[in-house]
């Protein structure tokens, strides 16, 4: 009798483990893009709708004469990398929630008729967290409001929930006629389809000082006794290294070589950090590491060693060097100082909804690591504070509700000074408790333009909240 | 239309199967001669009901004329050999009979699915098989020294194992079967019909130290081979059933828990020290990240039951043949994927309830060897289909052991017939002579294991 009740119990386990995971806990793992089989439910279920936090449907499925379902992209470029597109694979967020698009939660009565009438099923919505006039804005400020347009990335996110607001990449394409135009998009090497934003890699520039500085923090060297004297350019190695456009920025001390963005200073202080605490500080900071995003991204790689010549490390310090970083690890970065050092997980869905505006599952902010030390991080704020106000992004202090915290970069990428434009930054609007991150990359500008090209786009989209 | 029919086909033989299944267990408890007259006809209806809607569905979606005169012959043959052996076997156990004509039915079903061909060459050798195990609940009644040869059940075990070892050929990294020019056997299946009688045949009159060992030493010679093979899922029904038997036998507790810790640490060293236990646990830990190497096939099994969900996607819906080698280690999944998460249910339930039955033949049974020798049937039985499910569901790890009656698999499938035909014989041949003369029957040892 007992090993009837020994297997009985077996059974019992097997029988309730696998109605859970067919009914319940498989949700999670078929929504794989291994997995074939999605694509055949296309068959039952009419694939649902996209839409922005306000309420812009930003993809849906309609019909054309013959009655045939097809994709439409009512805002066609101006989504096109974040909300992605169909037709030739699946980008964006229709590739990381084909699933969920593709599931039905209208009720089972409903389902079960559905499949007796022969209709689909009406497939789930997701309400985003995109934020469309911020959306708008930072697609027209990539765009060129006045005549210029830059290939670049902006990102922004809510830093204290992790919540996209608003994600672009230029150049883009138009997701309605992606398999009509496919084999023009991938002539040449402008790359449309990347989504700079997350998959970009780009050499970081003086937006680096920020883990340098960081680094000089956390290893607990002085910053009142800090005081190093800028001459324009320093020697390493037998290689002169120059500061942005050759200026001598004098006696500077932390506070001054970070909102001043001194190159000389920083190789200074670089020279006094342990390159093997760096490193590992770097790879807390998420450099090599996966991040808590269901987008496709590109890992920011921070590759210098301790062997690596003296002038390689120099070039490390201010950020040019070997190191790649993506705008949307960046991000993470910055939010985790704007939110007291804690990194929140981006997340670009907040509700998936049943065609009835049923609420199927909601997605709530989740912390994702702390990065900084509080202490630190408030220290990091402060200086952030000062690039605004003295410093490379002046321009940014001006907003009537908003005050912006910041970094700016100009990263070389070759020797006819041309350069990538950056900006990193929070702002805080105290009235209504919010912190924006904001992240800028305008590609290959030429070195001077002023204001900053990234500095004038971040300019642009604050506006709309402030 | 036919998505109509396909639906109503879906919802409809999840609902039968249940009530079936709900029929099923009303058996087990004691009812009148009568109620289990008419319970056998609704199950045999509900058997027609199911097949018939599946098999006109499968028709339908594939306008192959092949196919459904596949299913009418397989039903008429079915039928034909259901209702014989309750004629020449009055006494014939009928809820086994029913359960196994549902299993073959569901199987026909999914084969056919997967492959018309694989589904031919199944119904072949099952309808042969069937035929021919009519007569082995006759034979047991005449041949009634089949207890005397215990030895050279062993002998015929470890002889036909180690030809494999030596000689078999290797699929999926273990060493399974032989190759016999047009058919290939696998002996293991076999084994499982001849290992449980030959502790039966040692143990069922006295048990003695000395008898007790001699079994141990040969069980595991038993499985030492199969272990060698790689044929892990194999090795452990093995074990299990003679813990199981040994502790039937005797009725010591101590005797199994001491067994099933030594095979819980025989396991552990399995891990340590063979490269493909390891694989297979990382599969089952985690298949994700290895979803392009080992943990492939365990991650299309998930895919596959997670999207046929509950109420499945319907026969020709879906896409069973993504998963490598569906058609056996996990027919399971195609099913769910399919005819759904109720159904495959429903078939979880279908396989407890053959194994409750096997059971109680069991203890019904006067003989101590029938006894002893169909409860180790009803274990490995039990063992295998645990193992086969639990693998595809990840619920453990997967050990590529086949659902008996359901699998593809012409070994298996003949080994499955022949043992429920033996255990059949059991049933009519304790009842129809509890005191045959010259054979001891070892009564009144084996009280302790009810």
């Amino acid at each position: 009798m007992l090993v009837t009740y020994i297997f009985m119990g077996l059974f019992l386990i097997l029988a309730v483990y696998f109605f859970y995971l067919a009914g319940f806990s498989s949700r999670n793992m078929i929504n794989n893009s291994y997995n074939k089989l999605q694509n055949l439910l296309s068959e039952s279920v009419i694939r649902g709708n996209i839409y922005s936090s306000d309420g812009e449907l930003l993809a849906t499925t309609a019909y054309d004469e013959n009655g045939e379902e097809y994709r439409s992209y009512p805002f066609s470029e101006q989504y096109c990398h974040i909300v992605g597109s169909m037709g030739q694979g699946l980008y964006g967020l229709e590739a990381a929630y084909n699933f969920e698009l593709l599931s039905s939660g209208s009720n089972l009565f409903t389902k079960i008729l559905n499949d007796f009438k022969n209709k689909k099923d009406d497939g789930d919505s997701l309400i985003t967290t995109l934020n469309h006039k911020l959306q708008k804005a930072s697609y027209q400020a990539l765009k060129g409001h006045g005549g210029k347009n830059y290939n670049g990335a902006v990102v922004v996110m809510d830093s204290y929930t992790g919540a996209v607001l608003a994600m672009t990449s230029n150049p883009g394409y138009n997701p309605n006629t992606i398999k009509e135009n496919w084999e023009k998009l991938n002539e040449g090497n402008s790359s449309v389809l990347l989504n700079r934003a997350a998959q970009g890699m780009y050499t970081p520039g003086s937006i680096f000082k920020l883990i340098t500085l960081y680094e000089y923090l956390k290893e607990g060297k002085s910053e009142e006794e800090y005081s190093y004297v800028c001459t324009g350019s320093i020697s390493v190695d037998g290689e002169e290294i120059h500061c942005n456009d050759g200026v001598a920025h004098g006696t500077v001390n932390l506070m001054d070589s970070f909102a001043l963005s001194c190159n000389c200073s920083f190789i200074n202080i670089g020279k006094q950090l342990s390159i093997k605490s760096l490193q590992e500080t770097c790879e807390d900071l998420l450099f090599h590491r996966s991040l808590p995003v269901k987008i496709a991204y590109n890992r920011s790689s921070f590759p210098l060693k301790e062997n690596d010549s003296e002038f390689v490390k120099a070039l490390t310090f201010f950020g040019q060097g070997e190191t790649l970083i993506s705008p949307l690890h960046m991000a993470m970065l910055v939010s985790a100082i704007a939110n007291n050092g804690t990194a929140m997980e981006p997340y670009f869905v907040e509700r998936i909804e049943g065609a009835s505006g049923n609420t199927i599952k909601t997605f709530s902010p989740k912390n994702y690591k702390t990065l900084f030390e509080e202490e630190l991080a408030e220290k990091l704020k402060s200086y952030m504070r000062s690039v605004v106000e003295y410093g490379t992004a002046k321009k940014l202090n001006s907003f009537e509700h908003l005050t912006v915290y910041g970094k700016t970069g100009s990263a070389e990428i070759d020797s006819d000074r041309n350069i990538h434009s950056w900006f990193i930054g929070f702002a805080e609007d105290d009235e209504n408790q919010k912190s924006y991150t904001i992240v800028v990359v305008a590609e290959n500008v030429s070195a001077g333009t002023s204001p900053a090209p990234s500095v004038a786009i971040a300019n642009q989209i604050l506006k709309v909240l402030d | 239309m036919i998505n109509i029919f396909s639906a109503i086909t879906r919802y409809a033989s999840i609902l039968f199967i249940c009530i079936y299944m709900m029929l099923a267990f009303r058996a087990v408890s004691n009812v009148s001669r009568q109620q289990k007259r008419r319970l056998f006809y609704c199950e045999s209806a509900i058997i027609t009901i199911i097949y018939s809607m599946y098999s006109v569905t499968a028709f339908l979606k594939t306008k192959s004329v092949n196919g459904l005169i596949l299913c009418a012959v397989t039903y008429v043959i079915l039928l034909i050999i259901v209702f014989v052996c309750c004629k020449i076997y009055p006494k014939s156990n009928k809820f086994l009979l029913t359960n196994i004509w549902l299993m073959m039915s569901i199987s026909s079903v999914i084969l056919l699915r997967i492959s018309y061909t694989k589904a031919l060459r199944q119904f072949i050798m099952g309808a042969a098989t069937l035929i021919l195990t009519l007569i082995v609940p006759y034979l047991m009644s005449k041949i009634s020294i089949l207890r005397k040869y215990y030895y050279s059940y062993a002998a015929f075990g470890i002889v036909l194992l180690l030809v494999v070892f030596i000689a078999g050929d290797v699929t999926y990294g273990a060493k399974l079967s032989i190759d016999l020019g047009i058919i290939s056997v696998q002996p293991s299946e076999f084994i499982k019909i001849t290992y449980p009688m030959f502790i039966a045949g040692m143990l069922y009159q006295n048990i003695s130290v000395k008898k007790l060992l001699i079994t141990s030493a040969l069980c595991a010679i038993h499985v030492v081979i199969l272990v060698l093979s790689k044929d892990l899922g194999s090795a452990l029904i093995f074990c299990l059933a003679y813990l199981f038997m040994i502790y039937a036998a005797t009725g010591r507790k101590l005797l199994l828990l001491a067994g099933l810790l030594a095979g819980s640490a025989a396991s552990a060293a399995a891990y340590f020290l063979f490269s493909h236990v390891q694989v297979r646990v990382a599969a089952w830990i985690n298949p994700w990240p290895i979803i392009d190497g080992s943990g492939y096939q365990i991650a299309q099994s998930i895919f596959a039951i997670g999207t046929g969900s509950l109420f499945g996607m319907g026969l020709y819906d879906g896409n069973p043949n993504l998963i490598p080698v569906a058609e056996q280690d996990f027919i399971f999944s195609a099913i769910s994927e399919e005819m759904g998460g109720f159904f495959a249910l429903a078939l979880i339930l279908l396989c407890f309830h053959t194994f409750v039955i096997m059971i109680k033949i069991c203890f019904k049974c006067n003989d101590n060897f029938y006894k002893l020798t169909c409860f180790g049937m009803a274990v490995i039985y039990g063992v295998q289909v645990f193992l086969t499910v639990g693998g595809a569901v990840k619920l453990i790890p997967s050990t590529g052991v086949t659902l008996p009656l359901i699998s593809y698999g012409g070994s298996s499938l003949v080994s499955t017939l022949l043992m429920f035909a033996i255990i059949q014989g059991f049933n009519i041949y304790d009842k129809e002579n509890k005191t045959e003369s010259g054979i001891s029957t070892g009564k009144n040892k084996f009280k302790k294991i009810k």
